[in-house]
């Protein structure tokens, strides 16, 4: 379980914070051998102890798991901002964004209270809810748009697994950080024509 | 390009034909209700106190209790240097059933243990709340990466030997929301098939009660909203039947100074009536209940006050909730200067033999303890009179 052993639970982490780095910073103007540094030097800093724990257990502690789309997302983005390596198009990006988005409309106020009904419970075990997602899968590639089809099936393979904490669909389709990414993302004018695609 | 297209459809067709069938299957909880022997009927009344929680740290709170398999009672709480402190931990210790003596205090959650269980960093943990399942004690608590309470999560540990030892500390994932703002408080209850139903709150954005279930396994399997908005948290559950329960939870509503909250299922848990108001007062404060011999009735400890915690008071209902008597102040209002809800969270438990056991904290210093049997329970009851 990627939750449950540290060092898979350590990369998550590094990936997290290695795709920030670029989201926040413009890391795809610097030199490769600087972008392989700042890699390196994240990577230490989430390695190193800090008051006898690993620096990662920090950012765990402050952000939790990220959902298995993000971390593909997450690897895209290193890959593209790091590397200049493409693995999806700008309008695929588009995409993602509105799907994410209407995801976490869909998600967040219900989950934190706003009324009666609970979205979020539906991510333990309800069928409409897979079978609607398959069809945005089937949709992706019919459109190929096959990233996103990748990794939407790759998270609902992951919550087959268990492989996070989560036994919650949700969880292992989306989260906060990786909303706040999408949308940074898109309105950010820097990452106009420079992001993946 | 055609054999990606190809590939691309292998792996979507292998990923949802995995995942359909492996759904796990709902299943609706029916609730074990509890037995009592009532085998103390026939002794004198009796009813003792005691401040139990000893003097290793400053500041103390939230107790809760269970009684074992052999029917000692094990007593959690949390204490640190101030409620909110970087040093806070869990502490338990077992109220023997032989002699009537008390264990030594033991620290059985510390935070450095919960970091190095969840691999994360850990700044204080707080509200235990525990379950007996078969051979095993379930222990829920919270815990604070950053920021304050609202920034709960919620951990289990298991213990096999009555709580000597403790397994590895598990996070449950309770809300999509970076997993922030799940606590708990009130005690779990068992069902048929041996799930274990959580009550729950959220108060970060919303303020509101819900019940977690847990499978055998402990995982998270289904979760049943009781309120919406920011009116009410700490649920108390208490079960009527295999399918109804109600739940009386603190009010935190701005219209202060508000009513206890009252709410009902009907329908093994799916929906919940919306939240009614009792005749007794709530100061923003947690309450705890329990049923006698009849699910009717009902003793309930609270601060009878709408604004202040400055005392503790056991009502009675015989008629579920509809009405209330009360029957016994445990702690009265003690003047002018008199400190700022020096008693709360009160935690109520009846052993299988019928007696009772009352905790709450007392000016954060200490956790009192106060025991009376059946016979007392009676002599409250006489003395009260009829209800109102």
């Amino acid at each position: 379980m990627i939750s449950t052993t540290p060092l898979l639970t350590g990369l998550a982490m590094a990936l997290l914070c290695i795709a920030w780095a670029s989201i926040l910073l413009p890391v795809y103007r610097l030199p490769l051998a600087a972008r392989v540094l700042l890699i390196v030097g994240i990577t230490l800093l989430l390695v190193l102890p800090v008051s006898g724990l690993p620096g990662w257990y920090y950012v765990r502690g402050v952000f939790g798991d990220s959902s298995i789309t993000a971390l593909f997302f997450y690897s895209a983005i290193i890959l593209q901002q790091y590397f200049s390596w493409q693995l999806f198009k700008n309008d695929e990006l588009v995409l993602l964004r509105r799907l994410s988005l209407a995801a976490a409309l869909l998600l967040y106020p219900f989950a934190l209270g706003l009324t009666q009904f609970d979205s979020y419970r539906l991510g333990y075990s309800n069928l409409w809810l897979l079978l609607v997602i398959l069809l945005i899968t089937l949709f992706c590639w019919l459109r190929k748009y096959y990233f996103t089809a990748i990794i939407i099936t790759a998270a609902v393979i992951a919550f087959t697994q268990q492989l996070l904490e989560s036994h919650n669909l949700w969880d292992y389709l989306l989260d906060p950080l990786f909303i706040i990414a999408v949308i940074l993302i898109w309105i950010v004018p820097r990452y106009q024509g420079s992001t993946p695609g | 390009m055609k054999a990606i297209r190809l590939g691309v459809l292998l792996v979507i067709a292998y990923g949802f034909t995995l995942a359909i069938p492996a759904l796990p299957a709902m299943q609706k909880p029916a609730f074990v209700l509890p037995e009592y022997s009532y085998s103390n009927q026939d002794s004198e009344p009796l009813i003792e106190e005691a401040f139990i929680s000893g003097d290793l740290t400053k500041e103390v709170h939230s107790a809760t209790a269970i009684e074992l398999n052999n029917s000692d009672i094990r007593v959690f709480w949390y204490g640190g240097i101030r409620e909110g402190s970087k040093d806070t931990s869990i502490y338990s210790r077992v109220l023997h059933q032989t002699d009537n003596s008390w264990s030594d205090i033991e620290e059985i959650m510390t935070r450095e243990m919960v970091s190095r269980d969840t691999h994360r960093y850990i700044r204080k943990l707080g509200n235990p709340v525990a379950l007996v399942r078969e051979d095993e004690i379930w222990l829920f608590f919270v815990s604070v990466s950053v920021g304050g309470w609202a920034g709960s999560s919620i951990n289990l540990s298991v213990s096999a030997d009555n709580g000597t030892t403790w397994g590895p500390v598990r996070r449950l994932i309770s809300s999509p929301f970076l997993n922030i703002s799940t606590l708990v408080r009130n005690a779990p209850l068992l069902t048929e098939t041996g799930a274990v139903m959580l009550p729950a709150y959220h108060e970060f954005l919303g303020k509101f009660a819900e019940l977690l279930q847990l499978d055998s396994s402990g995982n998270i399997s289904n979760k049943y909203r009781i309120s919406h908005g920011r009116e009410a948290i700490q649920p108390t559950l208490l079960p009527v039947d295999a399918t109804h329960a109600i739940t009386f939870m603190r009010n935190t509503s701005a219209g202060q100074p508000g009513k206890i909250w009252f709410s009902r299922s009907e329908d093994s848990l799916a929906n919940w009536t919306p939240l009614a108001a009792l005749t007794l007062p709530n100061p923003d404060a947690a309450v705890t209940a329990v049923q006698l011999n009849t699910a009717d009735e009902l003793l309930l400890a609270f601060n009878n006050h709408p604004t202040e915690r400055d005392d503790i008071t056991m009502a009675y209902s015989a008629d579920n909730g509809a009405t209330w008597q009360l029957l016994h102040q445990f702690e009265k209002k003690s003047g002018p200067g008199k400190e700022h809800n020096p008693y709360s969270y009160p935690f109520l438990l009846q052993t299988h033999a019928g007696d009772f056991h009352l905790f709450y904290t007392w000016k954060r210093k200490h956790i009192k303890h106060i025991y009376f049997n059946r016979p007392a329970l009676l002599e409250m009851l006489s003395a009260a009179g009829p209800g109102s």
